[in-house]
């Protein structure tokens, strides 16, 4: 079973990243053992750190082997050996191992960012989501527009890639996809439509998904069959949704795994609707909805199953500045990769040899990724923020401190999910952090006379489970009955493991001052 | 209890690493023998072209999608190569190495014999037929096939198919006890030595090669998965760096890979690779697990059985099948098979496997009392 996954939603400073500069002087962690020290000044979520920079990685690498050396019939006997022992076995050659990764960053979705939505409400998370995603987006349309004009060959899904005003529009929201014709683009982006798709759905289902998560999974399921049963019943552009719609199981198999290792739904419940969502995807297989070969099934599940492992893995994990800074950079490595890499091995080839194309077209896309990063995604990110911001402070609760003006915490963003790891402050004393725990235990079914309220489960079980982004609800909910309780329960079982902190770390600073007290009484007399 | 491992229930030789004893491989096991009788009655349906409409419907939503071998065959071997190399791995850090052997043997020979010898009875009975389509036995076909050196005769004589990862096993078990000083102090040395022997031993054995050599390569193929397990275990444990591990762990399954490659071992189907991965990354994400099904008695019961289970069900089933299924009808012959296996699976590890165990426990406790006395 998972140890203790502690999380410090506090930063010292703004730019702190790494371990050294997360963690507050005054902190209970100091009071701990150093595994459990060392744990507790995470700051992210490592797994999917490592798990978004892998995933990028492998796209990038994909797209040269299978898309550019592939098809362009260069010989390598580099991409031969490293697709034959990669993506051949795994029936994966045609599209390349980082097939895997696209599922990932979809489970990544639906794990991260559906509290993140309960949290914010439809308002907000539907303003922060428009202003990371569309930003890099638009930049990368406007600059494969402007590649195509010079005749720079790009990543490219087949469809037409037709220059206008309109396909400039259509391509920078996204809604070519939906459009028949399709004119692409951004060869990539079609995994953004997905994502689209599911935070409109997940919008519209927010006031469900916080009353009945169990009713909002089965919601979405429901829609998805639906759509994909009618997919050719209204015309073409209804075909391309349900194409699109196709894909939506991952992140609800994400938003699944989100809920059942929160206890939102029991295992037994989980698992019959990761059942139902695997059977749609296999559904979506056998429709042949937008599939180009046969190994999509597959890589979802090794994405699961790596997903898991991470998850499970998480309390083993430390942060890296490496894994930290290349998975904020996934975003942009996802999106602009197809363009420079491709690019530059255009110009470069057949005048350099391969290899040597390949390194300095790797070098080139990173730097323009870090310019992109810098200038057009971390500026998006604050404008996200500045939306996202809730208008007028919620009243504090009894169970927890005063929350102070939320400081900026600098979000990193998923090459398709693009929402933070980090485990931001719900509520925070100034002095003091506030450790958010939540149950990552996988139990499995089990009758019960009756639901175990939240905190009575927390403290009857192994209660070093944790797990991030215990949502916060807000106080002022004007329903009462069943479901007030229920919301205070969950906002008790998150905000105890705070307050038992906060108290603990009060307790040892009375302490702190009585000792030092005491020794300035015996040390007067003396003077 | 792994069905392969044969590693005592006694909580000492339960894979204990620092976070406790896994749990969730019990559970793992017990979805493993299951999918084994499942894999051998889907099979047992296909070859005698009878409807099982369950097998279409794995086929359709697992099978299929999963690019895995027809109805899931090699699934259970892959989970209890991995697992078995975890526990044996864990089980080897305490013993000596005439211990740990006396103690595996002890663990998987007896049952191995009766069931042998069983299968060779209901063979010279026309009740079940070998592996090897013999339909008859002499004495000296018994002893081969008993030993398991009919493997490597010619003509082969093989009783029951599913105890070829024995041959994997008894291997493992010897270069475990060769290895064991090794193990404990240069840990990562034995798993990294063995990918060089495996890479040698498969150039050798690659090509057209008589039987016998070409059973060499089938367990230099699939012994790679065990040692997969170890490193599993020996990284868990901290012995071994989590770089250092996942480097060794690649390399034998590149190894692995690249036997698939060569062809001629992988006879289950086209997926041993998918199967093998998906099944690894199973084991590392069920050895989390915990929960109050996966520490009931039922599942630990079950899980101690899984040994028995593997070796008798083909024993009970296709005889069972072939009887009563033009009679009766699939399902309720399958229903029939299933129970005759679970009685001869209780009767077999009560009055075998666990009554030699107890034995060899007893008789070790009474050396070490008498020991210093003398």
């Amino acid at each position: 079973m998972p140890g203790p996954l502690l999380f410090s939603p506090q930063r010292r400073s703004g730019t702190a990243r790494g371990r050294r500069g997360s963690v507050p002087l005054e902190s209970p962690a100091r009071t701990q053992t150093g595994a459990d020290q060392a744990r507790s000044e995470k700051t992210r979520v490592a797994f999917i750190d490592i798990g978004r920079a892998v995933g990028a990685l492998l796209v990038f690498y994909s797209h040269i082997a299978a898309q550019w050396v592939g098809k362009r019939d260069e010989e390598s006997r580099f991409f031969d050996v490293l697709n034959a022992v990669s993506s051949d076995p795994f029936h994966m050659s045609l599209q390349g191992i980082g097939e895997v990764a696209v599922p990932f960053f979809f489970l990544v979705s639906g794990f991260v960012v559906t509290p993140i939505a309960l949290r914010h409400g439809q308002t907000r998370f539907g303003l922060n989501r428009l202003s990371r995603v569309y930003p890099p987006m638009i930049f990368t349309v406007l600059l494969t527009a402007l590649l195509i004009t010079v005749g720079g060959g790009l990543l490219a899904t087949g469809q037409a890639q037709t220059i206008s005003a309109w396909t400039l529009f259509t391509n920078s929201v996204l809604v070519n996809y939906l459009i028949f014709p399709q004119v692409v683009l951004v060869g990539v982006a079609w995994t953004l439509i997905v994502e689209v798709i599911f935070y409109l759905v997940l919008i519209l289902l927010i006031p469900v998904l916080k009353r009945w998560v169990w009713l909002g999974l089965a919601i979405e399921l429901t829609f998805v069959f639906i759509v994909l049963m009618s997919r050719a019943q209204f015309g073409k552009s209804w075909s391309l949704f349900a194409v699109n719609v196709s894909y939506l199981p991952i992140p609800i198999i994400g938003q699944i795994i989100w809920a059942t290792t929160t206890k939102r739904i029991p295992l037994w419940a989980g698992g019959v609707y990761t059942a139902l969502a695997w059977s749609l995807y296999v559904l979506g297989d056998l429709l042949k909805l937008g599939r180009v070969d046969n190994s999509y099934s597959l890589a979802l599940a090794i994405a699961v199953m790596c997903f898991l492992m991470g998850l499970f893995a998480e309390p083993r994990l430390r942060e890296r500045k490496f894994w930290i800074a290349l998975s904020e950079r996934s975003y942009s490595i996802y999106l602009l990769h197809g363009l420079i890499a491709f690019a530059v091995l255009d110009l470069l080839r057949p005048a350099v040899p391969l290899l040597p194309a390949v390194v300095i077209a790797v070098a080139a896309t990173f730097a323009f990724v870090e310019l992109s990063y810098r200038f057009v995604e971390k500026p998006s990110h604050k404008l996200a923020r500045r939306l996202s911001r809730p208008s007028a402070k919620p009243k504090p609760t009894p169970m927890s401190a005063p929350e102070p003006e939320p400081k900026p915490a600098p979000e990193a963003a998923a090459p398709v999910a693009e929402e933070s790891t980090e485990i931001t402050p719900a509520r925070e004393h100034r002095d003091s952090r506030a450790i958010v725990a939540a149950e990552v235990t996988i139990e499995l079914p089990r009758v019960r006379k009756r639901a175990v309220p939240a905190v009575a489960a927390a403290e009857d079980e192994d209660h070093t489970q944790v797990l991030p982004r215990v949502p916060n609800y807000p106080t002022t909910d004007p329903d009462e009955g069943s479901r007030r309780r229920r919301l205070d329960d969950n906002a008790r079982g998150a905000v105890t493991v705070a307050a038992l902190l906060a108290e603990q770390t009060q307790r040892e600073q009375a302490r702190k001052d009585h000792r030092s007290e005491r020794r300035s009484r015996e040390n007067r007399p003396a003077q | 209890m792994n069905t392969l491992t044969n590693v005592p229930t006694t909580a000492q030789a339960r894979p204990r690493a620092s976070g406790g004893y896994m749990h969730g491989l019990d559970l793992l096991r017990v979805i493993a023998s299951t999918v084994g009788v499942y894999v051998h009655t889907a099979n047992w349906f296909a070859v005698n072209q009878r409807e099982f409409s369950f097998s279409d419907f794995v086929r359709t939503v697992l099978a299929d999608p999963l690019q895995l071998n027809p109805h899931l065959s090699f699934t259970d071997v892959t989970i209890f190569m991995v697992i078995s190399g975890m526990v044996v791995t864990h089980v080897a850090d305490r013993e000596r190495p005439g211990q740990f052997l006396l103690r595996r043997f002890g663990r998987i020979i007896p049952l191995l014999v009766v069931v042998l010898v069983i299968s060779a009875v209901l063979i010279n009975l026309g009740v079940f037929r070998a592996e090897t389509k013999q339909t008859s036995l002499s004495f000296l076909d018994v002893l081969t096939g008993v030993t398991l050196a009919g493997f490597f005769t010619t003509p082969t004589v093989i009783l029951v198919g599913v105890t070829w990862t024995l041959l994997l096993q008894i291997t493992f078990y010897s270069y475990v006890a060769a290895t064991m000083p090794l193990l404990r102090r240069r840990p990562w040395l034995p798993p990294a030595a063995a990918a060089a022997l495996i890479c040698l031993t498969l150039s050798l054995a690659s090509g057209p090669q008589s039987d016998a050599v070409h059973r060499i390569g089938v367990i230099a193929c699939f012994i790679t998965l065990i040692f997969i397990g170890q490193l599993i275990t020996l990284v868990r444990s901290g012995k071994v760096h989590v770089g250092t591990g996942l480097a060794i762990g690649t390399v034998h399954f590149g190894l692995f890979v690249w036997a698939d490659k060569l062809g001629g071992y992988a006879y289950s189907g086209g997926g041993m690779v998918r199967t093998a991965f998906l099944c690894i990354l199973l084991v590392l994400v069920m050895m989390y697990v915990g929960g109050p099904v996966t520490k009931s008695a039922f599942v630990k019961a079950w899980s101690a059985r899984t040994y028995a289970i593997y070796l008798i069900h083909p024993v009970c089933i296709y005889p069972t099948l072939a009887a009563l299924a033009p009679q009766i009808g699939n399902v309720p012959a399958l229903l029939v098979a299933l129970l005759l296996t679970a009685a001869v699976t209780e009767v077999l590890h009560r009055y075998v496997e666990m009554a030699v165990h107890r034995r060899i426990r007893r008789w070790e406790k009474k050396r070490s009392t008498s020991a210093p006395a003398r």
